[in-house]
């Protein structure tokens, strides 16, 4: 068994009064693709934000390659080779797309320079608009960039949140074939989606979400074909209109 | 009446009997014409407000307002004699064409642009009052400003003219309060945190900035004419920049908003000089301290400081829904029905040397969905901008129902019912989804400034919009997340609440955005459902989606735009299997799983 890449314990996270999320524990092995599924405010971002320090946990651990990130700033978590693609594509808009792409540069240049080009070659759009201020972008280009800025960091653990969010569909399996890509050269990705057929497709390992807590975890292909369970687990209340 | 209901209810009385026992406690003279500066500087602040607060424009003109109101109350009074009846309007009147005519070139200017312009303006103001020494008295001022009286009665110094001062504050007060607390208020609010909502619910957001401004100018005159009769001086002094200083940071101290702030803003920044005037040379460290501190313990005023300990303390506002209304059904249409709802001609749109749009050509009809597909890039939302008037068209018209609106500005293409939602949501998210709701109503029900006849009665048209918003909410499936502010829902509701607003302007045509980005199976199933149950009242739908499942349940027609073109237009299981569409589209690949 190998040594995990990432592991969540117990974290518990409140915003204010509100218990976002209740003592869920993850682990991502290097290889792998664990896929958070889960309703609108289940928690999937929020524990996206916990992994790199964006929300600081009200109890629990998390350790990346054997050492306690706890008490690390989101600089130095990325610094530890942690990327991350954040939801509603948070870009630098006035920087041209070649530097909103080289400012995730890390490690060597010339490995730097490999991931850039196989960033272009995924999102053919963003080689044409190399020169083009961030802003200018649509909005499903955007979405590239922000997916492309945590590619080209080459770190060992990308954290995507909704990469298929307003992607075209060829361009989303497009994407998903290249995450697989990455995940078999021993990196590992956590991605959140709301997308069950979309996680069931492309990740290894899924972990279900529901108002905060963990409910359910296995291998996608355990789940695969009882697509109505996971709708069930999903939707729980009868009203699906559940705050966040 | 539960303790706390009383306590509450109690607050606003306990302000009152402190403002009232200030002046009698401190009865010195001097103490009372500090106390009367206190007034006229709430007055300043409230009138500041309205730009800076509500409009959310940072103008440094308020200072110049203030002193030229005082100078000509000085120059009328002192030179001619005139009395107040005459000199007090004449003092707000000549701000307010100063503000007029400043507006026209500088308030289209972007933030730190309109902030230097109309410090530019104060500048000027000050070099006129020193070098125009016939008439202002240069750098020394004039002296012999009479004070508040008529008809060769004089108000006394002191008592007297403090309680007229005060008076004249509390008018300007229930003025203000009552003009922010109709829906235009709210109107203010969605336009300082997103002008693009703004626009898309239909405002004039020039117009409404150009009223703040004029407002705020207003209120400087009244008072920089009382400032001018109680020190029965004017001097250079009222139009230098400290002035300015002044106002902005009471405005940030006490609350940018709130009409309660602006007087605790004036009472605490005209006090603490007097508090530390004992630490002779170092009163303005002790001064400097104390306002750093202010800002950090209080960043959103002595307002916001008050409404955290009133939370804390339990004593919030109770909600009580409001009955829904339905929206009035749509008047029977003149229009033959042989012209189509919407009609886009050649249209053509160039980003610097990149063709967005290529001479794109299609119609949709009343109570139709028309899905809108096509690559990242392919010009699908400046297509959508184009027709809702927010990027003008290169070549290539835009009709509804017949009649042109291609160069109408956004706000009158929502007026003549277009609405739209954005891909990446605007709303207002410390406002209540009933209020981001009902502001949209504004329009419709023409709610001017405070239309409720008395200052204590409820807005009226406020409250039917609210109403009315409860309505579209209940239709939408999220009537108990009325009073949840919008920034604490989830993605799936938010958007849904910007449906909610969209339909609250009546549209006959609906464009939304991605709708179904970041929902689960579950939700855009409901969603799907929702949409499709809008167009039994004649209503037709553009959807932007990526999300071909969802878009094949409820479409009756597919528009695929490549590379700014329409490749392929028709019945979504033709546009589908179109060989153009496959390749540019959905890919090569056969279905693997993925959507």
């Amino acid at each position: 068994m190998t040594v995990p890449l990432l592991h969540l314990d117990g974290i518990t996270v409140h915003y204010g009064r509100m218990l976002a999320l209740c003592d869920v524990s993850v682990t991502v092995r290097p290889g792998e693709i664990v896929a958070l599924v889960g309703n609108n405010g289940a928690g999937k971002s929020t524990l996206l934000k916990a992994v790199i320090g964006l929300v600081r946990p009200s109890a629990g651990r998390i350790m990346f390659s054997g050492t306690s990130l706890d008490e690390l700033d989101t600089a130095t978590r990325i610094r530890q080779g942690i990327g991350y693609s954040p939801e509603g594509r948070r870009i630098f808009p006035g920087m041209t797309v070649r530097e909103n792409l080289e400012v995730a540069w890390r490690g060597e240049r010339a490995a730097a320079r490999i991931r850039l080009a196989e960033v272009y070659q995924l999102f053919p759009a963003l080689e044409v608009n190399a020169d083009v201020p961030g802003w200018q972008l649509s909005g499903g280009q955007q979405q590239m960039l922000a997916i492309g800025r945590a590619l080209v960091s080459g770190s060992r653990l990308i954290l995507l949140d909704e990469p298929s969010l307003g992607l075209a569909p060829a361009l989303t399996r497009d994407v998903f074939a290249r995450i697989r890509n990455i995940a078999s050269t021993g990196r590992a990705v956590l991605m959140a989606d709301q997308n069950i057929a979309t996680a069931l497709a492309v990740a290894h390992r899924i972990c279900v979400l529901r108002a905060g807590r963990l409910v359910a975890e296995g291998p996608a292909r355990s789940f695969r074909g009882r697509e109505e369970i996971a709708a069930a687990l999903l939707t729980g209340e009868p009203n699906a209109a559940r705050l966040g | 009446m539960s303790r706390r209901a009383l306590i509450s209810g109690l607050m606003p009385f306990a302000g009152l009997a402190c403002l009232v026992a200030w002046p009698l406690v401190f009865n010195s003279p001097y103490d009372l014409r500090v106390f009367t500066l206190v007034g006229i500087y709430s007055i300043l602040v409230l009138g500041y407000q309205f730009i800076f607060g509500h409009a959310g424009a940072l103008a440094l003109t308020q200072g110049a307002f203030f002193g030229i109101a005082a100078y000509v109350t000085g120059i009328l009074g002192a030179k001619f004699g005139w009395s107040f009846p005459v000199t007090f309007p004449l003092s707000i009147v000549a701000p307010v064409l100063v503000a007029v005519v400043v507006a026209i070139p500088v308030l289209r200017l972007e933030s730190h642009y309109f902030a230097l312009a109309t410090l530019g303006i104060a500048q000027v103001a000050l070099l006129i009052a020193i070098k125009w020494e016939s008439v202002t008295g240069g750098a020394n001022g004039l002296a012999g400003v009479p004070g508040i009286g008529a008809f060769g009665l004089v108000l006394p110094r002191g008592y007297p003219t403090l309680a007229f001062v005060w008076g004249i504050a509390g008018v300007c007060a229930l003025v203000a309060w009552w003009l922010m607390r109709s829906l235009r208020g709210r109107a203010f609010q969605l336009m300082r945190t997103s002008e693009l909502a703004a626009m898309s619910i239909g405002l004039d957001t020039a117009r409404l900035r150009f009223l703040a401004f004029l407002l705020s100018a207003a209120f400087a005159g009244i008072a920089g004419a009382l400032h001018a009769h109680t020190l029965r001086v004017v001097s250079p002094e009222v139009l230098e920049f400290h002035v300015m200083v002044t106002c902005l940071t009471m405005a940030v101290i006490g609350g940018r908003t709130r009409v309660v702030g602006a007087f605790l803003g004036a009472f605490l920044l005209v006090q603490l000089p007097e508090w530390f005037r004992f630490l002779e040379h170092y009163y303005l460290i002790a001064y400097g301290g104390a306002l750093l501190a202010m800002i950090i313990v209080a960043p959103d005023g002595l307002v916001g400081l008050l409404d955290r300990i009133g939370a804390r303390l339990g004593l919030r506002p109770r909600h009580t829904l409001p009955a829904p209304v339905p929206l009035p059904s749509a008047a029977p249409e003149d229009v033959t029905a042989e012209v189509p709802l919407l009609s886009v001609n050649g249209l053509t749109k160039r980003f610097g040397g990149v063709a967005a749009l290529e001479d794109v050509s299609f119609q949709v009809d009343r109570g139709e969905i028309v899905g809108l597909i096509g690559p990242n890039g392919s010009g699908k939302t400046t297509l959508v901008n184009i027709v809702t008037g927010l990027t003008p068209a290169d070549a290539g018209e835009v009709r509804l129902m017949g009649q042109d609106i291609t160069h109408d500005p956004a706000f009158r293409i929502v007026q003549r019912g277009v609405a739209r939602t954005f891909q990446l949501i605007e709303l207002v998210d410390d406002m209540t989804c009933l209020e981001n709701v009902a502001v949209a109503r504004l329009t419709k029900l023409g709610a001017g400034f405070g239309r409720s006849r008395s200052p204590t009665e409820v807005d009226a048209p406020f409250g039917l919009a609210k109403r009315q918003a409860a309505h579209l909410l209940e239709r939408l499936g999220m009537l108990e997340a009325a009073f949840e502010p919008a920034g604490n829902l989830a993605q799936g509701l938010r958007r849904r609440l910007e449906i909610a607003r969209a339909l609250a302007l009546e549209p006959r045509l609906l464009l939304l955005d991605e709708p179904a980005a970041g929902l689960n199976e579950i939700e855009q199933q409901d969603l799907a459902i929702r949409l499709k149950g809008l167009r039994t009242s004649g209503l037709a739908l553009v959807v932007i989606e990526h999300n071909v499942p969802f878009l094949m349940a409820i479409a009756d027609r597919l528009v695929c735009l490549n590379a700014g073109r329409v490749i392929a237009v028709g019945k979504p299981s033709d546009v589908r299997a179109d060989p153009n569409v496959v390749a540019a589209y959905f890919g090569a690949q056969p279905a693997d799983g993925l959507p």
